[in-house]
């Protein structure tokens, strides 16, 4: 049992914060956090994000239709093309992933399988990388086979652009403060699971 | 000492035998008038022993008792007629009696015979007023400086107190009440204790004696003292918030409400992702198995942010 001294001196320390992060981590997840992601993880992930925006495409395709009903009323309103839809749902996935990555690291889809795209230093990736990965992405999706026979779990758009989906379960629960370094000693020591310090 | 006889015809004892101190030769003139005086006494024996011897000679044979009848009425009669005490004044301022009785008396042997007969004791105790002589003396005599040039203190000290029993002398014959009470009036105890005693000794001396906890519980009323408290500071000076986080976290309140309302979706997520991770690694076995390949490198740079805080808490302290 924790002492009440012992919790306010680990609340002063704000080691406390990494409850939420323990609560929303199992602890069978552990282990691998940190790794590249296998296969059938980004699939599913890719998947959830292809439904989203094939969703938000065919709203938007709906709405079109119902905004031009409504403003050419009684006269014969003809369905937009298929391919509106297509490029509607190319393009929202093009900026949703792109403003995904850029900004937290992971897509709704990626949220859900616990994952999250970095770059070769483990940052999040920038701007310009995550759209120029969102659009490699979209117009060759086939590139995710390649996790399949990676020897790193890369796909072929990570391999191209040297970034990496990891498993990472926990959101930043600490508000995206930086782990603080103990005061002197030896490096960090690693957390639990194979996945060590960086590499 | 000159001896002399006196002869008177007649029967009976008709010899007066006398002895006549003669005293060396005077020396001064108060010798001679001393002599002359002492020849003036002998003067007038020797009358009186004259006139008894011719009355004697006269009215002899009856003489003896005639003088039976006469010399006491003429003794007497000159006696009366004599000043005697002018005479023995006399003598007296002449004579210097001290030195006559230094020269003449064996003093040891008198003073030693009348102290063989004299309760000298019982004597000053009676007769003497001690108490005004002692008085007298203790007022003329310092007799702290003679105590301290003549004696061994050190010595009569140390010697009474193998002696005596102090203690029980004080107890017995003490009024310690009384001392007690005048020398706590007339000493500042506070300063006194300030100034020569080591207190952070003592208090840690007695601290040690004492089984302060064991005290407290078996002589406080500590009820009572909780009563007087005013629990309402007590309170807001408590972090209550703190404690309601601590225990909060005690009994794992979050995880027991994440296992009993939202937990369920989590869950179901939880499976989901750890079952894709399954997938993943089976997949990952084949295809290896496939190609030949023993294993993957999987690691990817940085910090997972599942485990950056879980690393903060559990580095060990230097």
């Amino acid at each position: 049992m924790t002492s009440f001294r012992e919790y306010l001196d680990r609340k002063s320390s704000g080691a406390l914060d990494t409850e939420a992060i323990e609560l929303a981590l199992p602890e069978a997840a552990r282990p691998f956090q940190g790794e590249r992601a296998g296969f059938a993880t980004r699939v599913v992930a890719c998947g959830i994000d292809v439904a989203i925006a094939a969703t938000v495409a065919l709203g938007a395709w709906v709405c079109i239709f119902l905004v031009k009903v409504i403003l050419s009323p009684g006269t014969d309103v003809t369905m937009p093309s298929f391919a509106w839809a297509v490029v509607i749902a190319y393009s929202f996935t093009w900026m949703y992933w792109t403003m995904a990555w850029a900004t937290t690291g992971r897509t709704i889809g990626n949220w859900m399988m616990g994952l999250r795209i970095i770059d070769i230093h483990g940052n999040p990736v920038a701007w310009p990388l995550a759209a120029l990965r969102s659009a490699f992405c979209v117009g060759f999706p086939f590139g995710l086979i390649w996790v399949l026979f990676s020897p790193s779990n890369r796909s072929l758009q990570d391999t191209v652009l040297r970034t990496s989906a990891i498993y990472d379960w926990a959101v930043d629960l600490t508000g995206g403060r930086a782990p603080v370094p103990p005061p002197e000693g030896p490096a960090s020591v690693a957390p639990p699971g194979p996945k060590g310090a960086s590499n | 000492m000159q001896y002399g006889r006196v002869s008177a015809q007649g029967p009976g004892p008709t010899d007066v035998i006398f002895a006549l101190r003669v005293p060396p030769a005077p020396s001064g003139v108060l010798g001679w008038v001393g002599m002359g005086a002492r020849a003036m006494v002998g003067a007038g024996v020797a009358v009186a022993e004259g006139v008894v011897s011719a009355v004697s000679r006269v009215v002899a044979p009856p003489t003896g008792a005639l003088l039976d009848a006469t010399v006491p009425v003429v003794s007497d009669a000159v006696v009366r007629r004599l000043d005697l005490r002018a005479i023995v004044t006399r003598a007296l301022d002449e004579i210097d009696l001290t030195a006559v009785v230094v020269d003449r008396v064996d003093l040891p042997a008198v003073i030693n015979s009348a102290l063989d007969e004299i309760d000298l004791t019982a004597l000053v105790v009676q007769r003497v007023d001690l108490g005004t002589i002692v008085g007298a003396a203790l007022d003329e005599l310092d007799l702290t400086e003679i105590v301290m040039i003549r004696t061994d203190l050190k010595a009569i000290v140390t010697r009474a107190l193998d002696e005596l029993d102090l203690t029980e002398i004080v107890l017995t014959r003490a009024d310690l009440k009384a001392i007690i009470t005048r020398a706590l009036d007339e000493l500042d105890l506070t300063d006194i204790v300030l100034d020569r005693v080591d207190l952070a000794r003592v208090v840690d001396g007695a601290l040690d004696e004492l089984d302060l906890t064991q005290l407290v519980v078996d002589r406080v009323d500590i009820d009572t003292i909780v009563n007087h408290v005013d629990m309402v500071t007590v309170v807001d000076k408590v972090p209550v918030v703190d404690i309601a986080n601590y225990v909060i976290e005690e009994i794992d309140l979050p995880r027991i409400i994440r296992s009993s309302t939202g937990g369920v979706a989590a869950d179901a997520m939880d499976t989901a992702r750890l079952q894709a991770h399954q997938v993943d690694q089976v997949s990952e076995k084949i295809i290896d198995r496939i190609i030949f390949r023993k294993k993957r490198n999987v690691d990817a740079p940085g910090d997972p942010q599942s485990l950056a805080a879980l690393a903060v808490e559990e580095d060990p302290k230097p």
